[in-house]
C-alpha cells in the first residue's frame, strides 16, 4: 500500500515519489491498457503517456482517498486508450455478430481463470471489446460510452449485447474444452 | 445467468485478478524518466534518407569504377580486333606501324566537341587499314593519337589525314593486355575443291597394333575413307597455310 505522503510528494514532482507510484500502480495500469489495445508495445506506450499525464496533473489533483487516486489514474489510462482506439477503429462499422444467446451459469465462469477471462475479452473484436470494457468493467453508462466513442446509445447497447453473446459462447467453449481435458486425464 | 449478474461476475474476476501480462517495466520507467512519451522509431525519415544517399554514393562510385574498367577493357579489345587482321594482312600492319612511329599518344575524352567534329577524318585515315573495323571502332571510345610534329591550334582540326589514327593507349595496353599467347592461323581457300581431297590418314590404333606394325609383322594400312561429317563429303575447303603463336608476330599493333 502506498503512503498518502508519497502521493502528496507527487505535487512537488519528487522523483522518488514518482518511482514509488510507478512501482505500485504500473502493473495495474498496464493491465487496463492491455485490456483495451491487446498489444504489448502499444500498451507500454499508453502506460508511458498516462504516467506522464499523471505526474503532470498531480499538482492539480485533489487527493481525497487512495481509491479516488486509483480511479483518477485508471480514467487517464482509459482515456488514452480510447483516444488511440478512436483513431484506429470505426465504432460505427462494427460487424454484427452471429452468436446466439448461450446462457452461462456461475459454475462455468468459476471454472475459468482470470487470465483466461482476460484472454477471451482480448479476443473480442475492437469495437465489442471497447464497449464491453467500458460498460461491464469500468462501469460507464451507455450514454457516457456514446459520448466517449461518438456513437449512438443504441449502437452502444447493441454492440454490448453482441459482445456479451460472443463472450458467453467463448466461455462455454473453453469450459467444454477444460472438462474434456479433465476426462481425458481421468 | 442474467445479463447484469454476468457483467458483475466478470467485473469481480477482473478486479480481483493477479494476472499480469508480460511487459518491460524497466524500459517503460526509463522512458517516463526521460519524459519521452513515444518510442523513437528505429528508422526516422531523415535516417532513411541519409542511408539512401550513402548507399547511392557507394553504388555510384562502384558503377563508375566498373564503367571505367569496362572502357579500358573495350579499348584493349578494340585494339586486339585491329591487330588480328593486321597480323594476317602484312600490308596494313606495316602501314599502321609506320604511322605509329611518328605519333604521340594522348588520351582525349570522346565526348569533347572537338574530337567528335574530327571523327570523319579519322574514318578516312583508318579506312586504309581496315574499313570494317573502323566502323565498329567509331561507335566506341578509343584513345586518340596525333602527330607529335604537328602543333595543334584552337582553330585547326585536331587530326590530320597523314598522321591521325585510332590506337589504344599503350600505357593501358601494357597493363591490360592479357599475357595469353594466341595462335594465329592463316588459311588458304582452294579455288577448286575437287583437287584438294584429303589424303587418307592412318587410323590410330592401339599400342599393340602400332608396335606390331613397327615390327613389320602386320600391314596395318587399311583402305578406308575418312568418315563423312554431318552427311557432307570429307573434302577440305581450306588449308592451314601457316600457324604460329602471336609471340612471333606483334599482336598489339602499337608495340614497335
Amino acid at each position: 500500500m502506498i503512503a498518502t505522503a508519497t502521493i502528496e510528494s507527487l505535487r512537488t514532482k519528487d522523483a522518488t515519489a514518482q518511482k514509488k507510484v510507478f512501482e505500485q500502480y504500473g502493473s495495474f495500469l498496464y493491465r487496463v491498457a492491455y485490456r483495451y489495445v491487446r498489444d504489448r508495445m502499444t500498451a507500454e506506450d499508453l502506460v508511458v503517456d498516462s504516467f506522464l499525464k499523471i505526474f503532470d496533473g498531480a499538482p492539480n489533483f485533489r487527493f481525497e482517498s487512495l481509491r479516488s487516486f486509483e480511479a483518477w489514474m485508471k480514467k487517464i489510462v482509459v482515456n488514452e486508450s480510447l483516444m488511440l482506439l478512436r483513431k484506429q477503429a470505426n465504432f460505427h462499422l462494427m460487424p454484427e455478430s452471429e452468436a446466439i444467446e448461450m446462457p452461462v451459469d456461475e459454475t462455468a465462469l468459476d471454472a475459468i481463470s482470470t487470465g483466461e477471462i482476460h484472454q477471451l475479452i482480448a479476443e473480442l473484436p475492437d469495437g465489442y471489446r471497447t464497449i464491453f470494457n467500458l460498460f461491464a468493467i469500468e462501469g460507464y453508462s451507455h450514454k457516457e460510452i456514446a459520448e466517449k466513442l461518438n456513437i449512438n446509445e443504441g449502437t452502444s447497447k447493441s454492440q454490448l449485447n453482441h459482445a456479451r453473446k460472443l463472450l458467453q459462447k467463448k466461455i462455454l467453449l473453453m469450459n467444454r474444452n477444460i472438462s474434456h481435458g479433465r476426462e481425458e486425464i481421468l | 445467468m442474467e445479463e447484469k449478474k454476468f457483467y458483475k461476475e466478470i467485473q469481480q474476476k477482473i478486479d480481483q485478478t493477479d494476472f499480469e501480462p508480460e511487459w518491460n517495466r524497466s524500459e517503460v520507467w526509463q522512458r517516463i524518466e526521460q519524459g519521452n512519451s513515444k518510442k523513437k522509431p528505429l528508422f526516422t525519415w531523415w535516417k532513411a534518407a541519409a542511408a539512401s544517399i550513402a548507399l547511392l554514393g557507394v553504388f555510384g562510385a562502384y558503377f563508375l569504377k566498373n564503367i571505367k574498367q569496362t572502357t579500358d577493357y573495350q579499348l584493349v579489345t578494340n585494339n586486339e580486333v585491329i591487330s588480328k587482321p593486321q597480323a594476317i594482312i602484312p600490308i596494313s600492319t606495316k602501314l599502321t606501324q609506320k604511322v605509329f612511329a611518328k605519333t604521340k599518344v594522348i588520351s582525349q575524352s570522346f565526348n569533347e566537341k572537338k574530337a567528335i567534329g574530327e571523327l570523319p577524318q579519322i574514318a578516312v585515315e583508318m579506312a586504309i587499314v581496315e574499313p570494317k573495323i573502323i566502323e565498329k571502332t567509331l561507335t566506341e571510345k578509343p584513345a586518340i593519337a596525333v602527330n607529335e610534329e604537328k602543333v595543334i591550334t584552337p582553330n585547326e582540326p585536331l587530326f590530320s589525314e597523314k598522321s591521325t589514327t585510332f590506337i589504344a593507349n599503350p600505357a593501358i595496353l601494357e597493363v591490360k593486355i592479357p599475357k595469353k599467347k594466341e595462335r594465329i592461323a592463316i588459311l588458304e581457300i582452294p579455288e577448286d575443291d575437287e583437287t584438294y581431297t584429303i589424303q587418307k590418314k592412318e587410323k590410330r590404333k592401339g599400342y599393340a597394333a602400332r608396335l606390331a606394325r613397327k615390327m613389320g609383322k602386320f600391314n596395318t594400312q587399311e583402305n578406308e575413307e575418312l568418315p563423312s561429317i554431318n552427311g557432307k563429303p570429307n573434302k577440305v575447303w581450306a588449308f592451314v597455310k601457316e600457324s604460329f603463336k602471336n609471340e612471333t608476330m606483334v599482336a598489339d599493333s602499337t608495340v614497335k
